[in-house]
């Protein structure tokens, strides 16, 4: 008997089962299919940020030291530099999918919104307003995800004599993606951490001030399914 | 006990994403990616960021098929081999090339320039990145366009980053972004990082009608 191919259906049951149906038909009209099911896991682990450090209007940045900048964290203290966040991923736990191949741990950052705004001595203002990719893809190859780190302290500085005012407010979105060393296969997320920093300084009797400031994490080792989305990178200006 | 591993992407009706390993108990075969703890004498691999993998004892492995590209490009050569590259001197443990596909260009053509920051210990390494072009022109050194008008030196992400030894990080740059190239001459470039300090060569680029 000519069985005709009739059709291939995907199908997810309750949980992570996957199926497969393949169905087909004989002349006469009879058809048969089969289901293949098979369990489906999904990598966990942590991902858990904390704040490390303060933002602060000081010539001590890692960055640039000797140059006068608002920063959160990135602070050296006695030759150790306390972060404005580390982002620690801890608890690893792959099914068993590591014994016998590769697999590894990367951060994504993105920047969802930072916004500059300038008051010169003219009365003038400026506001920049933007978004997109944290300078590179990947920000950093965590490989097991057993308590490696990635940490940032993020500032401006270099202050032209004809600004008075600057605020900086920034929101960043740090994703840890998971990825097996397979042809055609792309990172996946898997936790992600909200964070912000903030800072305003003003410049009165010669000297610049920090006037306020803050720095808060507003979702951590959160369960995520959400790829991050970027239409353009921001790179550090140096 | 071997396991067969098979990755896919299935979309579901909600538009949930989901992402899975699918394990067959029992069927004797594996398809995972031949690995290596070794590079090569004189061979740099490109770190891309998705170099390097790590076994669960911690191991620091790569893809067997990354060595066999590098073995097919001049850019993995050690730098007496690849005089092309404008390779500059050794310093910090560091060497750091600046290449150009050509070095004549029409104007108004993007001019494309590749930076190399290599490793040449056998140390972990670390450096401010991406190392930045100096340009001159007529003995001029010429100003950098600003991006986006404020005039601040920006950092959103540590600059900070490690080299393991016999790997490199690669930079591409459209450095008419960077710079003013509208005027047809001789145009002096240079990669140079400032922490630690590291140079190129200096590469010289001609620009005409």
């Amino acid at each position: 008997m000519v069985m005709k191919y009739k059709s291939m259906r995907i199908k997810i049951h309750a949980g992570f089962v996957l199926a497969l149906v393949l169905e087909v038909g004989s002349a006469s009209g009879q058809s048969v299919s089969a289901e293949a099911r098979f369990n489906v896991i999904r990598p966990t682990i942590d991902f858990a940020g904390s704040i490390n450090g303060s933002v602060a209007l000081d010539t001590n940045y890692i960055v640039a030291p000797g140059i006068l900048c608002l920063h959160f964290g990135g602070s050296i203290n006695n030759g150790t530099t306390n972060f404005g966040i580390n982002c620690t991923a801890s608890n690893p736990n792959l099914g068993g999918y590591d014994t016998n191949s590769n697999a590894g741990f990367f951060v994504v950052q993105v920047i969802t919104s930072s916004v500059t705004t300038i008051t010169k001595t003219d009365g003038s203002t400026l506001t920049i307003n933007t978004n997109g990719l944290d300078n590179y893809y990947p920000a950093k190859n965590l490989g097991t995800g057993n308590g490696t780190v990635f940490s940032d302290a993020p500032g401006i500085g270099g202050f032209p004599t004809n600004y008075i005012q600057i605020s900086r407010s920034e929101n960043f979105k740090t994703v840890l993606m998971f990825l097996a060393d397979e042809p055609e296969v792309i990172p996946v997320p898997m936790k992600e951490i909200d964070w912000n920093w903030s800072g305003s300084i003003s410049f009165t009797n010669n000297e610049w001030f920090l006037t306020s400031s803050n720095a808060a994490i507003t979702a951590n080792n959160q369960d995520t399914l959400s790829f991050p989305t970027w239409s353009s990178a921001i790179h550090n200006a140096l | 006990m071997t396991q067969f591993m098979l990755r896919y992407i299935a979309q579901t009706t909600s538009s949930v994403i989901l992402f899975g390993i699918i394990f067959f108990s029992g069927i004797a075969f594996n398809i995972s990616a031949q690995t290596t703890n070794t590079i090569p004498t004189d061979l740099f691999l490109t770190d891309d960021g998705f170099l390097f993998w790590y076994r669960p004892s911690g191991e620091r492995v790569v893809n067997i098929s990354k060595i066999k590209e590098a073995e097919k490009s001049p850019e993995s050569l050690p730098a007496n081999h690849n005089a092309d590259g404008h390779w500059g001197e050794k310093t910090n443990g560091l060497q750091l090339s600046l290449r150009f596909p050509k070095y004549i260009f029409t104007n108004g053509e993007s001019v494309v320039a590749i930076m190399l920051m290599r490793n040449i210990t056998n140390k972990p390494q670390t450096y401010f990145r991406p190392p930045r072009i100096l340009a001159s022109q007529n003995g001029k050194v010429l100003k950098t366009k600003n991006d986006n008008g404020l005039h601040l030196m920006q950092v959103t992400m540590l600059p900070q980053t490690t080299l393991f030894p016999q790997t490199q990080n690669r930079f591409q740059i459209i450095l008419n972004k960077v710079y003013d190239l509208s005027e047809n001459g001789e145009y002096i470039f240079q990669a140079a990082c400032h922490n630690p300090e590291v140079n190129s060569q200096k590469v010289s680029v001609i620009i005409k009608k």
